[in-house]
């Protein structure tokens, strides 16, 4: 598993799709459950697949560990969240916290991490 | 020779690229200062990176939009420091009269940098890293933040060298010295 983390738009889907085949299907978080992904060689928006969990009820880091046991040669794409003012809003606090766990549980687990920045690859693991 | 440095708020990024500007050039440097001095918090700020570069040699360019402009002014030799992209872009982007596709900005401000940096011996860019605080914010404000993402890429890939300042150290992301 190969995790590319960074910003909101620095180039990690673009990046992450070069390093790939050709027609690389790609699943995008924000309009599709973490579940619904099992064709998909790159999983982007982790960070909206953990929030989509918080308000479904479920453990975003339970379902995460629980999907990397079964997909071995996937790449994984998350923006980075966590830089700002900690929000007020509980809700919002939470999605960073668990964002953050699953982050560093995936991180844990790759075998290879990227950070890009400015469309720059930092390699930060592998 | 083109340099982008970018990172969070008070990180030491002006100071990084006033030392940088010192480091090459060979004749004039030029700050090209960005900030429109609407608000008294503003002008207090202004006033303390003018302070800041007294006596550091710099001759002070105010130009809030439409930067390539200053291009006539220029001669070889120069060493132009940009401070910053991220408040030229708001400028272009937020003036009140402005009724041009964002996109089109970004393409204006790029022609621009690359119009400086032919006339210029060296170019330093100093810009804001805002992408990594999760905000969900109004839709112009996510567009400005997306519009200066998409410069920063560009920019760092045409830069000859592309440091990230992390509480004043570098993180040095591109080299092609």
């Amino acid at each position: 598993m190969h995790l590319i983390i960074g910003g909101r738009a620095q180039g990690k889907l673009e990046y992450a799709l070069k390093i790939s085949k050709e027609n690389a299907i790609v699943a995008d978080l924000n309009s599709v459950l973490l579940q619904e992904t099992a064709d998909a060689d790159i999983i982007c928006n982790i960070h909206l697949g953990v929030r989509k969990l918080i308000e479904a009820g479920l453990e975003p880091l339970e379902e995460f560990n629980r999907f990397i046991e079964q997909s071995d040669d996937i790449i994984l794409i998350g923006d980075e969240i966590g830089s700002g003012i900690v929000p007020a809003d509980t809700f919002e606090r939470k999605w960073r916290d668990e964002t953050g766990r699953v982050y560093v549980m995936l991180s844990k687990n790759a075998d290879k991490v990227d950070r890009i920045w400015a469309g720059c690859v930092q390699n930060l693991k592998g | 020779m083109l340099v982008f440095i970018s990172g969070g708020v008070r990180c030491g990024k002006s100071t990084l690229g006033e030392k940088l500007s010192g480091e090459l050039a060979k004749a004039r440097k030029i700050y090209l200062a960005t900030s429109i001095a609407s608000d008294e918090e503003i002008i207090q700020r202004i006033e303390l990176h003018k302070e800041q570069r007294l006596g550091k040699g710099f001759v002070t360019i105010e130009k809030s939009t439409r930067a390539g402009n200053i291009a006539d002014m220029l001669v070889s030799g120069d060493t132009v420091l940009l401070d910053c992209l991220g408040n030229l872009l708001a400028n272009e982007m937020f003036c009140e009269e402005s009724t041009e596709p964002d996109d089109s900005i970004a393409d204006r401000i790029f022609e621009d940098i690359q119009t400086i940096n032919k006339k210029a011996d060296n170019l330093i860019i100093i810009s804001n890293d805002v992408f990594s605080d999760g905000c969900m914010y109004s839709h112009s404000v996510i567009k400005y933040i997306d519009t200066l993402a998409k410069l920063h890429r560009r920019i760092a890939e045409i830069s000859d060298k592309a440091i990230e300042c992390v509480s004043g150290s570098r993180v040095l992301h591109k080299n092609c010295i």
